[in-house]
């Protein structure tokens, strides 16, 4: 099937770019499996069924995967065909320091005040919203080891974010 | 007492036969509906069933299965225009009152 | 009198309208019901309860099985307690219930039973055959309860158009598919159980984002309480109850500030597993717009007070809440059978996370929670020993992190893996999951282009050969006549088939098709309409086949057209 070869951008007729948006996103999505979804082939042929079937599930991880920021910047340094190698890990010593100064604030959390706490909280969605523009310039660049590096820190702000909302 | 066409609707037969592409003639019949019991069908046939009745006229086989016959007997079948609509229309002498919302008939 | 249009006999076949149905299989009672402009009830409640003594002198009173669907002998040994008959756990995949000629009944059958009950009753009601279901089942549910339930309609005769989750069904009926966006409550008390889900809507697509409940919770323990404080029988209690809700004031046994004070406790703990949920959805109680009503209990003036004081939000309960689920299950069947034109898209998630068991009794998620459904995950396994030719992979359910935590859904050993070094190999295994939450699993060896064939042994709950056993067996003491059956549902396929293909060609078959090309699906079509009166199922299946097979690259050059339509035109709006 030629649907199934197509990225997820083209799948939903969206440029492919860092920042997407979200109701052309939705519109798309739900117009698809409008059109793909197995319920809208319950009286078809067999074939037709599990074609529809495969379809509508590659819509959903589609939908899955331009929704969210880091799974969708991972889905373009794909297609881009750069392939990190899994063995090397960012090798950024002060970013290393960095992450070491974030989880300790989070082991000492009881003795921070709340005022303290949001104060942090709100130093880290800084830092996370400049760390999304160093992305997109490079990549415009088609810099894809730096925007490999930097994705890297992104998702160490989004854990931790998440990590702090758990707490 | 037989089945019969008229001229015209038997034309209009062979023309939306022609246009199906295949059948061997046309199967004519009653249902039961509307409000006073009885309303008249028109059908592609096929192929003809063993206690079917055929009639041929004008070229076209007219084909009744034996229940129906009972309320179709010396009926004519038509082909009007009326107003913008045209259509088949059934000349059947047995009937003795249509429905008001003319869906239906009773003989 | 109007003029008259010669017809087509053939195309008055594909016109003809499905007789399909919704049932809601409860604990306590069950409901079937179709839908055609209005819902049509068939009888009233009917009670889940079931004989399976086959002797009325000496009854076996089977209550409350959906608590054993699905269950192994060792989860009913630690969940389950106070059963009031005798069952046999010495078989460890599947518990049976034995009655004295020495028969055994295991859930599906006796789920399978109560089905077949209420298949009968729509059936002689409407002097039809029923062409498919809608049945729905507890949104926890997990895949091998899921299975259970799909097996027992299967053994009762039904084919399964869909398993719906009973909040989404209660929400269909309600109309809130349509457009609705907001958080929702369903809170479904019935006679045994209490089950509470927080849905989330948005335009069409529904989300359960948790569930929470007490299976030992019900109306009947309302019942017993009154019986136990008045001392009256059973009975009267209910009929107490009855007026106390319908009327909201004072009796000649006891007044409604009694009556309160008395079912208080009961109704806190509801409104605390109610609140639980919404924590466990990481919502606040702001974010909730409306609460839906379903069971009941929920007549009970008492629980509306309550949960208008503790919740700021509207509550829905116009549709009889005994009846909300079986009409929303009736309006899918109705949707799915294309006998209902409505636009509306149903698009359910996967209630619990899918994982594999890895090293150390962990559990290594495949497909999370709340992910929308069907979708499809892989993942590649290796061996771990040179010439290793077989891998067990186990399969596990649930959001814990300990395998031990979550629930088996069975092992599954690849076999035939062509003979190479430790690590070498490279199978691919692919997990599918259906629209009805079910799962399927595929695998292949793709190192090294030996793109062999590996066969996948599922070992849980109850398998396809015991599945046709059973059948067999029961359809000798209800003396079906399997080749009617058989002969029926061959017939509706082939009708189903020859519809879709003839109106697909009227639609695009110039465009899409060569003369050939169409010449050949077309003496497979007409070969169809000719078998379909033939008295053989098997001739009429196997010309079924051949149109299927025919039609393959016509039904894909379809689909690639639509894409095509579809992929064009963009916005400019928010961006994330």
């Amino acid at each position: 099937m030629d649907i199934l070869k197509k990225n997820y951008f083209d799948l939903f007729g969206i440029e492919i770019s860092i920042e997407i948006k979200k109701s052309t996103l939705e519109k798309k999505y739900k117009e698809l499996q409008r059109q793909f979804h197995p319920d809208k082939y319950s009286q078809s042929t067999t074939h037709e069924k599990k074609i529809s079937a495969q379809i509508s599930s590659y819509i959903n991880d589609a939908y899955i995967t331009l929704s969210d920021l880091i799974k969708r910047i991972n889905y373009i340094l794909k297609i881009n065909n750069f392939n990190k190698d899994e063995s090397v890990t960012l090798k950024n010593e002060d970013f290393l320091i960095e992450q070491i100064d974030h989880n300790e604030f989070i082991e000492n959390i009881n003795s921070k005040t709340a005022k303290e706490i949001k104060n942090y909280k709100d130093d880290i969605v800084k830092k996370l919203s400049s760390t999304i523009i160093e992305i997109k310039s490079y990549y415009e660049k088609k810099d894809f080891q730096k925007v490999w590096e930097e994705l890297s820190k992104l998702q160490f702000y989004v854990n931790h974010i998440n990590k702090l909302e758990g707490t | 007492m037989s089945i019969s066409v008229t001229q015209i609707a038997a034309k209009h037969v062979q023309k939306h036969i022609a246009k199906r592409g295949k059948g061997v003639g046309i199967r004519l019949g009653v249902k039961t509906t509307g409000c006073s019991g009885l309303a008249y069908v028109i059908e592609y046939a096929d192929k003809i069933e063993k206690d079917d009745l055929v009639f041929d006229d004008r070229g076209i086989k007219l084909i009744i299965n034996p229940k129906s016959y009972v309320y179709l007997k010396g009926t004519q079948l038509d082909f009007t225009k009326e107003g913008l609509n045209e259509g088949f229309k059934f000349k059947n002498p047995n009937v003795k009152d249509v429905c008001g919302c003319g869906e239906s008939f009773n003989v | 009198m109007p003029l008259i249009e010669i017809s087509d006999p053939e195309e008055n076949i594909l016109k003809k309208k499905r007789f399909v149905v919704g049932i809601d299989l409860g604990t306590t009672n069950s409901l079937i019901a179709s839908r055609d402009k209005t819902t049509k009830f068939y009888g009233d409640l009917h009670s889940s309860i079931i004989d399976i003594s086959e002797d009325p002198k000496s009854p076996l009173i089977i209550k409350s099985i959906k608590r054993l669907m699905g269950l192994t002998s060792e989860e009913v040994k630690n969940n389950i307690d106070n059963l009031s008959y005798e069952i046999d756990l010495s078989n460890n995949k599947l518990p049976m219930i034995k009655n004295k000629s020495g028969k055994n009944f295991s859930a599906i059958e006796i789920s399978s039973l109560i089905l077949k009950n209420l298949k009968t009753i729509a059936e002689n009601e409407e002097e039809k055959t029923i062409d498919g279901a809608v049945v729905t089942v507890p949104a926890y549910f997990n895949d091998v309860q899921r299975q259970a339930t799909k097996k027992s309609a299967e053994l009762a005769g039904l084919k399964v158009l869909r398993l719906l989750n009973e909040p989404t069904s209660a929400a269909i009926a309600y109309g809130l598919d349509t457009g609705e966006t907001g958080n929702f409550i369903v809170y479904d008390f019935g006679g045994g159980t209490f089950d509470v889900s927080i849905l989330n809507l948005d335009k069409g697509v529904f989300k359960v984002l948790s569930t929470d409940g007490d299976t030992t919770l019900g109306g009947d323990d309302i019942d017993i309480l009154l019986k136990n404080h008045l001392n009256i029988d059973k009975d009267k209690s209910q009929k107490l109850k009855q007026k106390l809700c319908e009327t909201n004031s004072d009796t000649d046994l006891i007044t409604i500030n009694t009556f309160n004070s008395l079912i208080k406790n009961i109704i806190d703990r509801t409104i605390d597993i109610t609140k639980n949920a919404i924590a466990r959805s990481r919502l606040s109680e702001n974010d909730i717009k409306q609460i839906i009503l379903v069971g009941g209990s929920t007549r009970i003036p008492l629980i509306k007070e309550s949960l208008k004081k503790n919740f700021n939000c509207n509550i829905l309960d116009n549709i009889d809440p005994d009846r909300v689920v079986a009409e929303g299950a009736a309006i899918q069947a109705s949707i799915l059978s294309g006998n209902n034109k409505d636009d509306l898209l149903l698009l359910d998630v996967l209630p619990l996370s899918l994982g594999v068991e890895t090293y150390g009794g962990l559990s290594e998620k495949i497909i999370t929670r709340n992910t929308p459904i069907p979708a499809t995950a892989s993942k590649t396994f290796t061996t771990f020993k040179d010439g290793q030719t077989q891998l067990l992979i186990h399969i596990i359910q649930g959001e814990r992190e300990l395998v031990d935590k979550c629930k088996s859904l069975g092992t599954f050993t690849l076999k035939n893996i062509p003979s190479m070094v430790a690590g070498a190999a490279r199978i691919k295994v692919q997990f599918q999951i259906d629209v009805d939450g079910l799962l399927l699993v595929s695998a292949e060896e793709d190192s090294t282009g030996v793109n062999a064939h590996i066969e996948i042994n599922p070992s849980y709950g109850i398998d396809e050969d015991e599945l046709i056993k059973m059948i067999e067996e029961s359809n000798k003491s209800a003396e079906i006549d399997m080749n009617a059956r058989k002969l029926y549902e061959s017939r509706v396929e082939a009708e189903r088939v020859i519809y879709a293909i003839t109106e697909a060609l009227k639609k695009d078959a110039n465009e899409l098709l060569s003369k050939t090309e169409l010449s050949s699906i077309t003496i497979c079509l007409d070969n169809l309409k000719n078998k379909i009166k033939s008295d053989n199922s098997e001739e009429i299946s196997s010309a079924v086949q051949e149109l299927e097979k025919s039609s393959e690259f016509y039904v894909e050059r379809r689909m690639n057209r639509s894409i095509k339509s579809l992929i064009a035109g963009k916005g400019i709006d928010d961006i994330i």
